[in-house]
């Protein structure tokens, strides 16, 4: 798991990145630092333990990744590829996704609450025991996923496709399901407007 | 830090393994079931759990003693003085435990039970059933009900935002995302 270490700049209380010894605002040329981070060895990314606060990641492509124990809050990611990748005990809470694209990935304990997700797409996936609290998610495809045990109390879901999921535990405490397509997906399974115990 | 989320089918509940990054003695939180899942986990990391910390005895939560302490001799930390037969060590609210490289804080939260605990291993708080993504235990009555969301209020909460909660059941989940969309937490006692 991540260890969180303070920035080196006086008053400021953002966590240093992993590696670093100031946060994504005080450090010099953060973006090549987080490319850095983010890079794959022998043609494999692994990405463990990192702490990746507040970074800014587009257009990389970080397919078949292996993600665990990191931290990405308040992050922003656009056109990233993370298709087939593996994400496990990761917080990428209040983070930003546009035009992500995690197809077939295996998403397992993981934190995506009061994130805003815009035109990605989640379909083929693994997602078990996903924490989605408060996203505003426009425009995003869950289908044919295992969205087990998966929580969307607090939702905003616009134009959001969730064919043929697996919503079997699921919880949704949505203001507007009619915005949501659950079309071949068994509802039945999951828990509507009931808060989990 | 090493750290293992494991799932079990038997109650649907969490089991969580935290040990040295180089291996040796580790911590095992709600063994609901012990199964070669989880033994590959402690085996493959050169690990021994040496304490199993016990948040409420349900059953979902200790179900796998059995079969671990067959394997590891563990101490078995819990609010009663023992669990399936098992001797523990009774701890309570405010208790530190030093296990291994980690200190451990014991939080009580009563309410879902009357003697639950949650425990705190640096930035991490393993909660059982007391607090968990977007929910709250069962209680048995409002009297129940009370005691557990003010002990959230009084003793989670004030914790800091970005501390990270394991619950019991379902998702991983942080203190401040709690505040924001707990919708249970804003509940009148």
């Amino acid at each position: 798991m991540f260890v969180s270490r303070p920035c080196s700049e006086p008053s400021c209380k953002r966590p240093a990145l992993s590696g670093a010894a100031a946060c994504s605002v005080h450090l010099p040329a953060v973006a090549q630092y987080v490319a850095a981070q983010l890079a794959g060895r022998d043609g494999r990314v692994v990405l463990e333990d990192l702490d990746l606060v507040g970074v800014r990641v587009q257009d990389l492509d970080l397919s078949g990744a292996n993600i665990t124990g990191c931290r990405f809050t308040a992050s922003t990611f656009s056109r990233v590829k993370f298709a087939g990748c593996q994400l496990s005990l990761s917080f990428l809470d209040r983070a930003v996704f546009e035009e992500c694209d995690f197809s077939g990935a295996a998403i397992l304990n993981a934190v995506l609450a009061g994130s805003r997700l815009t035109a990605c797409s989640f379909e083929d996936c693994e997602i078990a025991q996903v924490n989605f609290l408060g996203i505003q998610a426009d425009r995003v495809r869950f289908d044919h996923s295992n969205l087990y045990g998966s929580r969307f109390i607090g939702a905003i879901l616009e134009s959001v496709s969730m064919r043929d999921c697996n919503l079997t535990r699921a919880f949704f405490d949505l203001p507007h399901r009619d915005a949501v397509d659950f079309r071949s997906s068994n509802t039945a399974e999951a828990v509507f407007q009931e808060v989990p115990a | 830090m090493k750290f293992f989320s494991l799932f079990s089918r038997l109650g649907f509940s969490n089991t969580y393994l935290v040990g040295p990054r180089g291996g040796g003695d580790a911590i095992l939180v709600d063994p609901g079931v012990f199964d070669a899942a989880l033994l590959q986990a402690v085996e493959a990391n050169g690990l021994y759990v040496r304490s199993i910390l016990i948040t409420h005895a349900h059953n979902s939560h200790i179900n796998g003693i059995r079969a671990l302490r067959k394997v590891y001799d563990s101490q078995i930390y819990a609010a009663q003085p023992s669990v399936l037969d098992f001797p523990a060590r009774r701890v309570q609210d405010g208790d530190r435990l030093d296990l291994g490289e980690f200190s451990v804080r014991v939080i009580g939260t009563p309410g879902h039970s009357i003697d639950s605990l949650c425990f705190q291993v640096g930035n991490l708080v393993f909660t059982g059933d007391s607090l968990s993504a977007g929910g709250t235990g069962t209680t048995r009555d409002g009297y129940a009900r009370g005691l557990l969301l003010e002990s959230i209020r009084r003793k989670l909460l004030p914790l800091g935002d970005e501390v990270l909660l394991f619950p019991g059941h379902g998702p991983p989940t942080k203190v401040g995302v709690e505040k924001l969309y707990n919708p249970l937490l804003g509940e009148k006692l």
